[in-house]
């Protein structure tokens, strides 16, 4: 079964066209309801009745088995086994892990993963084939780590029916655009487990496609979801350290800390009333109680709360529809705040699942099952054109990933001069447009010592100080303990 | 001048499954006609659990905590927190909760009303705050078992009631015929369907049929139910609790008894309390695991402190857990020990499946009739069960497009929508009896007055008894009126039994002050009223010019 099968335009209720948001942290399916003619959300969680499910993967070496999503989670503290987390955030690198006696890659673990995920659809439909799929990806994610994931969609057994990648902004104006309400501006917030950042975007159509430009962009680098468990993980740690007059925790209290905390996040950050919450520290023998008055609570929201509505005011005039999402938006504080700063906001479907959604419309269209235009963004915040050198004969190595945000920070990458040094060094910059190369610059190494072929070791990194303005930054760094680092370290404007 | 604008105000439908351990409230959106669920506390499953504590700020009266904070406070309060509270609607014992040495009484449909009016409370809340949804509840379905009592029924209803749901506009509708509502709302083909609901505390299978109407919207019809009161997830919990004890017992060479709090073995009452609510919640979470893993760890250390301190530490494996056959009696009733002694969980699956063959011998149906089977209730995960139905029925089951766990409360929400607003085009339900019913006569014989599947208007079901009861012997002033069910229909016309297998007593009363008068003389007519929430009043009126009128609700036991 394949997507193929659509030529013909029959969708039965055993054809599956999916969406699928895989996060970092949490991942959700939809698929495309033939009664409803809707995208539709699916529990996933096996039982915890939630639309989204971690994205994390254990391993038990005991009876080499392999067990996923919520049950990893809270397997965690009781065995020696090795856990997956942070999958999504490390494909590309081609990592590999041993466990046991045996190696497996981040791809396979993927793999098993989605095999699972997408497996549950059978809860639906028994007879379930799945033949189309369509995959949510930030807009900064690089060719290597969709490479990799793709692949890991082939392993677990859909090649078939794999479809490609939809920024996930593009997914989120999809399904905004089935609504029937809607404007020609659109402010996208995201608050994700790793930044916030809002998009504003204007829409005009053109050509048979619809152009949605990115007038206004912002972001917080450090302000995701991500910091707040942590920071709520040291508080309730310190409750539980208080509390037994430890100086340090065991393996055991540790793991049980870390699902406690996982366990209590909701509870602590989505319930507010007058007399706070009641913490029960029930793993532990005897098992106590801590009072955390609505003050204690207000004060952690606190400066949380400042955060976002500060990078919430830029928006604050603008006449837009507004859509909230990412996992920060499902906190109550988090709302709130949202709704003093801008009004009341147009918060379309909830938070995991507007993704999946709008990845199982795109789908959709593609394959002619429903009508709409293609979306395209056009942002001028991502990197559209690669800033690199040549190295050897003619190889092109570029310093920046393509689509990628100009405030995301760029890899360094390591070169070693392949130079006698009898001449003053020059290094050409090159811009990879869509007509070639095009040299923009020869910068002067002056300074940089010449101490013959393969022995100077020199770090580079492009930094955007703005999506129109970059540097480059190149740095001696030695050569281990024969020839240590001179010290030199300048920066180049890049025209 | 201009036209004022105006439109109807519409009130808000919610749908509550009050659950035995958890409770979900979804309400139907009428913005969208979508049920959605509603989360209580930042979760859509809320643990049916209450706390009593003394106010901070008046000693002398009580606060409560709910849900999930009070399910976690049981490990520490048990005396002051109620689990399971829906187990004990039905009983007329009063419910005594331990507050800082003080005692307080209350009435189970009370315990329920409070944990009701929280849901309620949260439910307006986010409606107004997260929905945008302005208006009061004026119509609120509550699900209950296909085979709860009337008694059962009208506690639940005096909870609803406590908790400021206006009595006219709550209704009362079978748990499995919500699920199948939730699913069969979407569903645009013919179909019989299974619905198995495999809950915290009880078992129902539900059998209807969806047909299209002439606006290609579904009809649904519930043909039968049956099911099994005190069988659910807990019980399956108990077989895994059952393990951990026996490890316990073999630690402590069988000196310590957790459940006799005044066995002299130097462990305080508190400590046994709070050590069986610890034991109850790690055999839960060890179920869970081992529904996804082939082996899970134990570990309550220390589990009992003093005299002598005792720790566990077991791994428990699925096969072990499959295998297991129960033991101990674990707190449990001498009647539901009885069912569950030497049982494993493929035999209490069993009995589920039993059920299901009653429900289709009463709807007159074969099991390849069924077209898809549908797994709801928070317990149906549990792998053995698709196993044993997929051997069954030679065909996978289904679960909920959104969750097993919220399905019933979702198709409450809707269920709520098609009552307020009959009108409307969209899916519509057609109340039906659900078993025969009638009284016993000379005999010991089965008098149907009521048949199954029969169309309930809107205003009620009545019917009279074709012929009216006469008096057996001279001058009796008195008869007895006795209502049966008969829950395993054959649908053969053979004259039935009240001592046959599947006739439930159901309610009886006599009727007093008959005019004295010779044998066979004296009349008296008897009236079967079905309400469409199932519940039964049935009306005796002696026919004599100076007769008397009794009238009695199911659970008025004789």
């Amino acid at each position: 079964m394949n997507r193929l099968d659509f030529k013909d335009g029959a969708l039965t209720e055993e054809k599956f066209i999916i969406g699928v948001d895989l996060g970092n942290s949490r991942a959700a399916v939809a698929y495309y309801d033939i009664n409803t003619k809707k995208p539709t959300v699916f529990d996933v969680s096996g039982g915890y009745s939630k639309a989204s499910v971690p994205v994390a993967v254990e391993y038990i070496p005991e009876n080499d088995e392999w067990i996923f999503g919520e049950y990893a989670v809270l397997n965690r503290p009781v065995g020696g086994e090795v856990i997956f987390e942070d999958i999504i955030e490390n494909m590309g690198e081609g990592k590999l892990y041993q466990i046991g006696s045996k190696t497996v890659s981040l791809c396979y673990v993927l793999s098993l993963f989605l095999k699972e995920l997408i497996g549950s659809v059978k809860n639906i439909n028994p007879k379930a084939q799945i033949c189309a799929v369509y995959v949510s990806a930030p807009p900064y994610m690089t060719q290597k780590a969709k490479d990799e994931i793709k692949k890991a969609f082939f392993m677990a057994g859909y090649e078939n029916s794999f479809m490609g990648f939809a920024d996930e902004r593009e997914c989120v104006i999809s399904q905004y655009f089935e609504s029937e309400h809607r404007q020609n501006r659109l402010l996208l917030l995201d608050y994700g487990e790793r930044s916030i950042r809002g998009n504003l975007f204007s829409f005009k159509e053109e050509n048979d496609k619809i152009i949605a430009e990115c007038d206004l962009s912002l972001f917080d680098k450090k302000g995701g979801t991500r910091e707040i468990y942590a920071k709520l993980a040291n508080l309730f740690e310190s409750y539980y350290i208080e509390n037994n007059e430890k100086s340090f925790l065991t393996e055991y209290e540790k793991k049980e800390m870390s699902i406690f905390a996982y366990e209590h996040n909701d509870l602590f950050l989505n319930r507010y009333n007058k007399s706070g919450i009641k913490l029960y520290y029930n793993f532990c023998c005897p098992p106590f109680k801590k009072v955390v008055s609505k003050a204690e609570m207000d004060s952690f929201v606190k400066p949380f709360e400042l955060r976002l509505k500060r990078f919430l005011k830029t928006f604050q005039n603008e006449d837009c529809d507004i859509l909230a999402f990412g996992g920060g938006f499902e906190q109550l504080w988090a709302k709130s705040a949202a709704r003093e700063t801008l009004g009341d906001y147009n918060a379309v479907g909830a938070a995991a699942c507007i993704i999946a959604c709008g990845a199982c419309i795109i789908a959709c269209r593609e394959l002619g099952i429903v009508k709409g235009l293609k979306i395209e963004i056009y942002d001028k915040q991502q990197i559209k054109e690669e800033i690199g050198i040549i190295v050897g004969e003619d190889k092109f190595i570029s310093l920046c990933e393509k689509n990628t945000f100009w405030w995301q920070e760029q890899k360094k990458k390591y070169f070693i001069i392949d130079d006698s040094g009898d001449e003053d060094y020059r290094l050409e910059i090159f811009k990879n447009t869509k007509s070639g190369l095009v040299r923009v610059s020869v910068l002067n190494l002056d300074g940089l010592r010449k101490n013959g072929k393969k022995t100077v070791r020199l770090a580079m990194q492009i930094i955007y100080e703005s999506c129109e303005k970059a540097k480059i930054q190149i740095k001696d760094i030695g050569f281990g303990e024969i020839e240590k680092s001179t010290g030199f370290d300048k920066s180049f404007a890049i025209p | 001048m201009g036209t004022l604008g105006l439109d109807l105000e519409r009130g808000l439908f919610l749908g509550i499954d009050f659950g035995t351990t958890n409770s979900v409230v979804s309400i139907y959106n009428f913005k969208d006609g979508q049920a959605q669920t509603i989360p209580i506390d930042g979760s859509n499953i809320f643990p049916t659990a209450i706390q009593f504590e003394t106010d901070p700020e008046d000693e002398n009266k009580l606060s409560r905590v709910f849900g999930i904070q009070a399910k976690e406070a049981a490990v520490i309060y048990p005396q002051s927190t109620i689990l399971s509270i829906k187990r004990l609607l039905g009983s007329d014992e009063d419910i005594v909760v331990g507050v800082d040495d003080k005692e307080y009484k209350f009435k189970p449909q009370q315990v329920a009303g409070e944990i009701l009016s929280y849901l309620k409370q949260k439910a307006d809340e986010y409606a107004q705050q997260e929905l945008n949804l302005n208006g009061e509840f004026s119509g609120c379905v509550i699900t209950v078992p296909a085979n709860s009592t009337d008694k059962q029924k009208k506690m639940t209803k005096e909870a609803a009631v406590f908790a400021g749901f206006d009595e006219q506009n709550v209704y009362l509708r079978l748990e499995p015929a919500a699920a199948a509502i939730s699913y069969a709302v979407n569903e645009r083909k013919d179909k019989k369907v299974l619905v198995y609901d495999f809950g915290g505390g009880t078992f129902d299978a539900c059998i209807l049929e969806i047909k299209m109407d002439e606006n290609e919207e579904p009809n649904i019809s519930i043909l039968s139910t049956y099911g099994d009161n005190n069988l659910g997830g807990n019980d399956v919990d108990k077989l895994v609790a059952d393990m951990i004890y026996e490890e316990f017992k073999n630690l402590t060479d069988e000196e310590i008894d957790l459940f006799d709090e005044d066995a002299d073995d130097g462990v305080s009452k508190r400590q046994k309390k709070v050590a069986l609510v610890r034991l109850n919640q790690v055999a839960n979470q060890a179920k869970e695991r081992l529904s996804a893993a082939k082996s899970t760890k134990v570990v309550l250390a220390p589990f009992i402190q003093e005299p002598k301190i005792v720790n566990l530490n077991m791994e428990i494996t699925r096969e072990a857990f499959m295998n297991h056959k129960r033991v101990n009696k674990l707190g449990d009733s001498d009647e539901v020990f009885e069912k569950f002694e030497g049982k494993t969980i493929s035999d209490m699956i069993d009995i589920t499946l039993s059920c299901i063959d009653k429900s289709l011998e009463a709807a007159g149906i074969k099991a390849e009739d069924i077209d898809e089977v549908f797994l709801v209730g928070g317990s149906s995960s549990i792998p053995i069960i698709s196993e044993k139905i997929r051997q069954k029925f030679g065909k996978d089951p289904f679960k909920s497009k959104i969750s097993p766990a919220l399905s019933i409360s979702q198709g409450a929400a809707q269920y709520c929508n098609m009552i307020m607003t009959p009108t409307v085009k969209g899916p519509s339900i057609q109340e039906k009896t659900i078993h025969p019913l009638g009284l016993e006569i000379a005999g010991r014989r089965f008098m149907e007055i009521v048949s199954s599947g029969m169309d309930i208007p809107k205003d009620g079901l009545k019917i009279e008894a074709q012929e009216p009861l006469i008096t057996n012997f001279d001058n009796v002033t008195s008869m007895a009126i006795v209502v049966y069910e008969n829950t395993a229909p054959d649908g053969s016309k053979e004259v039935k039994f009240v001592n046959a297998e599947g006739m439930k007593r159901l309610a009886g009363t006599s009727l007093r002050g008959i005019p004295q008068a010779e044998r066979g003389k004296e009349k008296v007519k008897v009236i079967f009223n079905v309400g469409q929430d199932n519940m039964l009043k049935v009306t005796a009126q002696s026919m004599s010019t100076d007769g008397v009128v009794t009238e009695l609700s199911v659970d008025d036991l004789y």
